[in-house]
């Protein structure tokens, strides 16, 4: 090897390299580093891509994407009068599938992945209606609000009145769906909420548990009381009345306590309603002891009805038709646990003719067991 | 162009280069979905296959069959879509499927609706127990609704190999071997019992059994006024090991259940000789069968079926205590009717007693 100093202008000596493997590593750098640099940039698109989401539609926060089927999730049921709401509500996720994402609202499939909101989640839920009230069906007007909550971000998923709209046809179908939410929502950030006539209840996805409020004793068995004189209820005049009734039958259901009347609303914590329906039959006649016989015409006041000896606080019929009598339902207000122990139904039966007496007090007080 | 010598820019680029890929290749393997809980059950939405091996088990209400799948790391996609759970760390899903049959109906004798028996579904994987019937799980009462039992997905532990799946009714098992639908019981004879009772068509079938007349037990003379109120049949006579609100009968004995149509209004008139008068009762019945009384007050039956056909001649029911395998013999009815003359200026009172001796034919 051997430099030639070279002395230029700048006075710097500069020795310059002229073996050959140094100098094809030399011509070598220059594309190795473009090819390097491409690598790097392609690489960078990938993994930015892989990260993004590779072909995704990103939801929105708050945005409700429709699910094919229902997720995979923990199942709850909550309880409300007439009705119940079925909910599987699975912890949040960062994508969704395209093939179980509902079609776009054009009506196409969708061909695309969904990712959650930038720095949010995906809570897929599925929710339903049920109805519980029997033959009868469902009456009430009442909506019944059902929403997501995720940290402090509220999402209504539906509102739904059961009857009485044309959009009730469509209130027992099923709910799929996914909705976006903002931030790094854990499963142990969400509840749902079931609102209905003022009374939220809530239920810890995590957990599984209902906080259901004034709507407990939906959760627990029917607490029925029946009447120690089955079907042979009647109404009889005192013991010491010198006119006895002929035949004064009365019939009536149980008496059950219940957390949610229609007309009444709630009962408040603690309390319920304890309801009947009853018929109190216009008296038949009335005798003496000397066999003397006298018609009923009428009742003189309303059917007397208590509980316990409380007063009801709704009642609904019970005016007095001939041959009926009272027919009608009564509510009572009374504590949660309450055990019902004795009815008194009183009428005043009004007697035909103008001597004394012009009427007839009759009564029963009867006996009520827990069922 | 010292600090940027070819040497550091070639190696600081392999480095980026090295860096990326790796990136790229975890991106790939990692998995960020939630993962199930061990013990958590879960529901796919659709219909599945049934089962290879599946074993029958007995219900007092329905015949099932019962099975459990091998141990899988994923659960099912949704149409096509990545399940949105993933197995716990280590752990796996096993499917549990319970099936009603077409002919899947056993009669349910009960002493009250709604109906109060308690039912349990549990998987063993390896020795560990899943409840499979708990919240959001599987569904099976007798009550209803409609859409009983059916497939639950549970997250288990590990990879079980030994499967099974162990039904309860009142305290009585029945266990389904996964891998071959081998089925053993804890109490053979009454589950034996069970497999043995008529179908709910062949109850239905069945004829009624007139009580015949009765026989006059007391001296008041008086005479019946309405001699159809007299009426009186059995229409069905059971032998079973369940009945819903009892639970299970002891080794060696069954319940006899028993529905009848007995008076439910007598009148009488005034013996004769005596001046005439029509006398108004309230009646009582004392059953007695194979020498022992109903276990249970009488019942009217249109109350016991759960949105069933209610029958317009408002039978009673009667469940007695029987000894399994022996003759019923004959059911013996007492009606004790306390007549009262003069209602509602009562001026007598006079107790007449009749009985009916039946004997019963069961249903085959």
């Amino acid at each position: 090897m051997s430099y030639q100093i070279r002395q230029d202008w700048t006075g710097e000596d500069d020795p310059v390299p002229t073996g050959g493997r140094v100098r094809l590593f030399g011509r070598l750098v220059g594309p190795l580093v473009l090819v390097l640099v491409v690598a790097v940039l392609v690489l960078g698109v990938l993994v930015w891509w892989a990260a993004a989401g590779s072909g995704a539609s990103r939801a929105a926060v708050g945005e409700q994407v429709p699910l094919q089927a229902a997720p995979y999730g923990r199942s709850v049921t909550v309880e409300l009068p007439g009705s119940q709401v079925l909910l599987v509500a699975g912890a949040p996720v960062d994508r969704i599938g395209h093939g179980v994402l509902g079609r776009t609202e054009s009506g196409s499939s969708r061909d695309e992945d969904l990712v959650a909101p930038d720095g949010g989640r995906l809570v897929p839920l599925s929710w339903q209606i049920r109805s519980t009230a029997g033959f009868g069906g469902n009456e009430d007007t009442e909506p019944i609000v059902v929403r997501l909550v995720a940290g402090d971000q509220r999402t209504e998923l539906g509102s739904t009145v059961l009857t009485g709209t044309s959009a009730s046809l469509d209130a027992f179908d099923a709910h799929d769906v996914v909705v976006g939410v903002a931030g790094e929502v854990g499963v142990e950030d969400l509840t749902i909420e079931v609102e209905y006539d003022g009374l939220v209840q809530t239920v810890d996805v995590a957990s599984g548990e209902v906080d259901a409020g004034a709507a407990r004793a939906l959760y627990e068995p029917d607490r029925d009381f029946a009447a120690a004189c089955g079907d042979d209820c009647t109404l009889a005049a005192a013991p010491s009345s010198a006119w006895r009734a002929t035949f004064a039958p009365l019939t009536l259901s149980w008496v059950t306590l219940y957390p949610y009347d229609a007309a009444l609303g709630w009962a408040e914590e603690g309390s319920a309603w304890a309801g009947l329906r009853l018929t109190a039959y216009s008296v038949d006649g009335a005798e003496d002891h000397a066999g003397d016989h006298r018609f009923v015409t009428g009742a003189d006041g309303p059917l007397v009805v208590r509980l316990d000896g409380a007063e009801p606080v709704r009642t609904e019929g019970l005016d007095y038709e001939d041959f009926t009598g009272f027919r009608g339902r009564v509510v009572f207000e009374v504590p949660a646990d309450a055990e019902p122990r004795e009815l008194l139904v009183a009428q005043t039966a009004v007697l035909d003719g103008d001597r004394a007496p012009r009427t007839l007090p009759v009564s029963a007080r009867i006996e009520l067991s827990a069922r | 162009m010292s600090v940027m010598s070819p040497n550091r820019v070639l190696a600081a680029l392999v480095a980026v280069v090295v860096g990326l890929a790796a990136a790229l290749v975890l991106l790939g393997v990692h998995d960020p979905r939630p993962r199930a809980a061990v013990g958590e059950v879960l529901d796919h939405p659709f219909q599945e296959d049934d089962l290879p091996h599946r074993g029958e088990v007995l219900l007092p209400w329905a015949r099932l069959e019962v099975g459990a799948s091998p141990a899988t790391d994923e659960l099912p996609d949704l149409l096509g879509a990545e399940a949105n759970l993933r197995a716990p760390d280590g752990g796996s899903f096993v499917r549990v499927a319970v099936d009603l049959p077409e002919d899947f109906g056993i009669p349910l004798a009960a002493v009250a609706a709604p109906y109060v028996e308690e039912i349990e579904v549990v998987l063993r994987a390896d020795g560990r127990d899943y409840v499979v019937d708990g919240p959001g799980g599987m569904v099976l009462d007798p009550n209803g609704p409609l859409g009983q039992g059916g497939s639950r997905w549970v997250a288990v532990a590990g990879h079980p190999e030994d499967l099974e799946v162990r039904v309860s009714v009142d305290g009585v098992t029945q266990t389904v071997d996964a891998a071959d639908g081998s089925v053993s019981t804890d109490r053979e004879p009454v589950v034996a019992a069970l497999a043995a009772l008529p179908t709910d068509d062949e109850l239905v079938e069945a004829d009624d059994t007139p009580c015949g007349p009765p026989r006059r037990e007391d001296t008041t003379g008086l005479v019946v006024a309405y001699r159809p109120a007299l009426a009186c049949h059995v229409s069905l006579a059971l032998r079973t090991p369940y009945v819903d609100g009892l639970g299970w009968a002891e080794d060696g004995r069954e319940y006899a259940v028993v529905q009848l149509v007995r008076p439910r209004d007598l009148s009488f008139d005034s013996p004769r000789g005596e001046p005439a008068g029509r006398w108004s009762s309230d009646l009582t019945l004392t059953a007695r069968l194979a020498g022992g009384t109903p276990l249970a007050p009488e019942v009217d039956v249109n109350s016991l079926s759960v949105g069933g056909f209610q029958d317009v001649d408002n039978p009673s029911q009667l469940v007695f205590d029987v000894a399994a395998g022996q003759p019923l013999g004959d059911l013996v009815l007492e009606v004790d009717a306390a007549a009262e003359l003069g209602a509602p200026w009562v001026t007598d009172r006079r107790d007449v007693r009749l009985v009916w001796t039946v004997a019963l034919q069961e249903v085959s």
